[in-house]
């Protein structure tokens, strides 16, 4: 350590301002990194209180503007630009990190007639780059293209390996289409595993983000890890018959939002086809896949199965990787009858429009109380913004 | 190492205080380039203490402490930034109050932190930083934070800053001035 440590890096002396700044290198971290993380949850109720002092010192005002759009614009980290993800199972395998460039084809039902119905989202992400810098970043935010890495968890294994030894028992239920209905990585390793028998035409409508309340990011991790196997998908059914199409889910969707203080609502709502577009791909069954014994439709998707049901379309529950062949042959004999149910994603009445609560897929944001610019996510606190004069 | 910011800047009269910004003055202006941190923390004391003893002439002010990392950091940069990018408020003077001017001419003076989080010092600060809603724009609020101020431990600041606008005094602040929208954050406070 240097005698004096302290160095001015900036001063001024003018008439109108005189003042310095001072940095120095030598400061020494009193906690290591882990004990911070583990105190965080100590000191909150003090921060708290803190930050409604902070609060009151600003020339701001708070509101929500939709997650996928402030992402779009700003960058898929947005308000956390220095925080990065966790890819927990992360694959060893080599990696083309390029062909990330091409998840939004790779992953394109095969069949033209299921194309309208691909929700091409999350595989926008790796590629998209922000428009905009936001006050609230430090630095712009770069590609996610960089951040991504494939996963390979034992999870996934295990469903590839259960969904090959079956795919067949399902592929042969007259006029049915797959509801796979799994957490994100499991969701597309199911999806990989059935490719060859079924079209894959995924409905993941949402961005990865370090705050995220939906681990969107482990889903498209996943899909970096089978991209090569769906695109040789893709190329070997070139003039073969034409799959029934498997819409494929992440379950995390509606995860519980509880505190926009510290999370990111980047969850978001199936879309899947109605009754008469169903008829018109020659559904007359949907095969809803659930992870676990008698897994029922999420919430988002009673009015719809409802529907569904009344118009005709049976219903059957998988549930894996539980059921044996046999087993599996059993529960594709069973319908299921949904039931309206009231919730916050569903009306509890038959034939009802699916209802979103009022601030889904929102995030609380500060705007400028002049001209209304947007200087960052109103996380567990905010500082006095638009401070000042210099502009 | 993560970090945590601590700001607080007050608006005097500097028509009714002139000595406030002579005795300022000096302890920007008299700081070298490279300093040890107890002369680091006897400059911040020192103005801390001249603060304490003028806070009657002190009209508004705003503080705030903020522990988050990204936040910290550009929260810092954003305080200093009249320092960094030169932002000098005025382009031109507003004439000393004199005899026949009786307008009010008003300073600011701020204290920028930027520390390491966890440290004793930034426990301290957020222990003292915990203030009721209906404390927050107190004297005795200010009192308390420039108090806390003369506790610093300057092994747990990383950076720092200090800046008093203005330099001389037919550059002070007008009421005129201090009326635009920029300023609302500088809320008046509350006498004892």
């Amino acid at each position: 350590m240097s005698e004096r440590p302290l160095r001015q890096d900036a001063r001024v002396d003018e008439p109108g301002l005189v003042g310095a700044r001072w940095w120095q290198d030598s400061v020494i971290d009193p906690v290591g990194r882990r004990h911070t993380i583990l105190t965080l949850l100590a000191v909150g109720v003090g921060l708290g209180v803190a930050g409604l002092a902070i609060d009151a010192c600003e020339p701001t005002k708070k509101s929500r503007l939709g997650a996928l759009d402030l992402q779009r614009k700003y960058g898929w980290s947005f308000g956390a630009a220095t925080e990065s993800l966790v890819f927990n199972g992360q694959s060893t395998q080599p990696f083309d990190r390029s062909r990330l460039s091409w998840m939004v084809a790779d992953f394109t039902p095969r069949v033209a007639a299921h194309r309208p119905f691909y929700v091409q989202t999350l595989f926008e992400s790796p590629t998209a780059l922000p428009t905009a810098v936001s006050e609230g970043d430090p630095t712009p935010i770069p590609s996610l293209k960089d951040a991504l890495q494939p996963i390979f968890t034992n999870g996934m294994r295990d469903l590839f390996k259960w969904v090959q030894a079956n795919v067949d028992v399902l592929a042969a239920v007259a006029g049915a289409a797959l509801v796979v209905d799994l957490d994100g990585q499991d969701a597309v390793a199911f999806a990989a595993a059935a490719s060859s028998r079924f079209d894959p035409v995924f409905l993941f409508d949402n961005w990865p983000h370090p705050h995220g309340v939906v681990p969107a990011h482990l889903a498209l991790a996943a899909a970096a890890y089978y991209q090569p196997m769906f695109a040789a998908a893709a190329a070997a059914s070139q003039g073969s018959a034409q799959p029934a199409p498997m819409f494929v889910l992440d379950r995390q969707r509606l995860a519980t939002y509880t505190d926009s203080a510290t999370q990111f609502d980047n969850r978001w709502v199936a879309r899947m086809p109605g009754v008469q577009a169903l008829r018109t791909l020659g559904i007359k069954r949907l095969l809803y896949v659930g992870p676990a014994a008698n897994s029922r439709e999420l919430d988002d998707l009673n009015d719809d199965f409802v529907t569904d049901h009344i118009a005709g379309i049976s219903i059957s529950l998988i549930d894996v990787p539980t059921l044996d062949a046999l087993q599996l042959g059993n529960q594709l004999g069973v319908n299921y009858v949904p039931v309206a149910r009231r919730s916050l994603f569903s009306s509890g009445i038959a034939g009802g429009g699916r209802p979103t609560p009022p601030e889904f897929g929102s995030v609380p944001v500060v705007l400028s109380l002049v001209g209304g610019t947007l200087l960052g996510v109103a996380w567990s606190r905010s500082g006095t913004w638009n401070r000042g004069w210099g502009g | 190492m993560r970090h945590s910011v601590f700001t607080i800047e007050v608006c005097a009269r500097l028509d009714v205080g002139p000595q406030l910004l002579d005795a300022l003055r000096p302890i920007v202006q008299g700081a070298p380039e490279h300093v040890t941190r107890d002369e680091a923390w006897r400059r911040h004391s020192a103005a801390a203490d001249v603060l304490l003893q003028y806070i009657e002439v002190i009209e508004r002010g705003c503080w705030e402490y903020f522990d988050d990392e990204a936040r910290a950091k550009w929260m810092f940069d954003d305080w200093t930034r009249p320092v960094i990018d030169r932002q000098i408020p005025r382009q031109g003077p507003s004439g000393a109050p004199g005899y026949r001017d009786a307008a009010p001419r008003y300073l600011t003076f701020t204290m920028v932190y930027l520390l390491a989080r966890d440290s004793p010092s930034d426990l301290e600060l957020r222990r003292v930083c915990q203030i009721s809603g209906e404390e927050l724009w107190r004297k005795s609020t200010f009192r308390r934070l420039l108090q806390a101020v003369r506790t610093l431990s300057f092994g747990s600041v990383k950076a720092d800053s200090m800046y008093l606008i203005p330099r001389d005094h037919d550059w002070g602040f007008t009421a005129e001035d201090l009326a635009a929208q920029t300023y609302d954050y500088l809320r008046p406070l509350i006498a004892d």
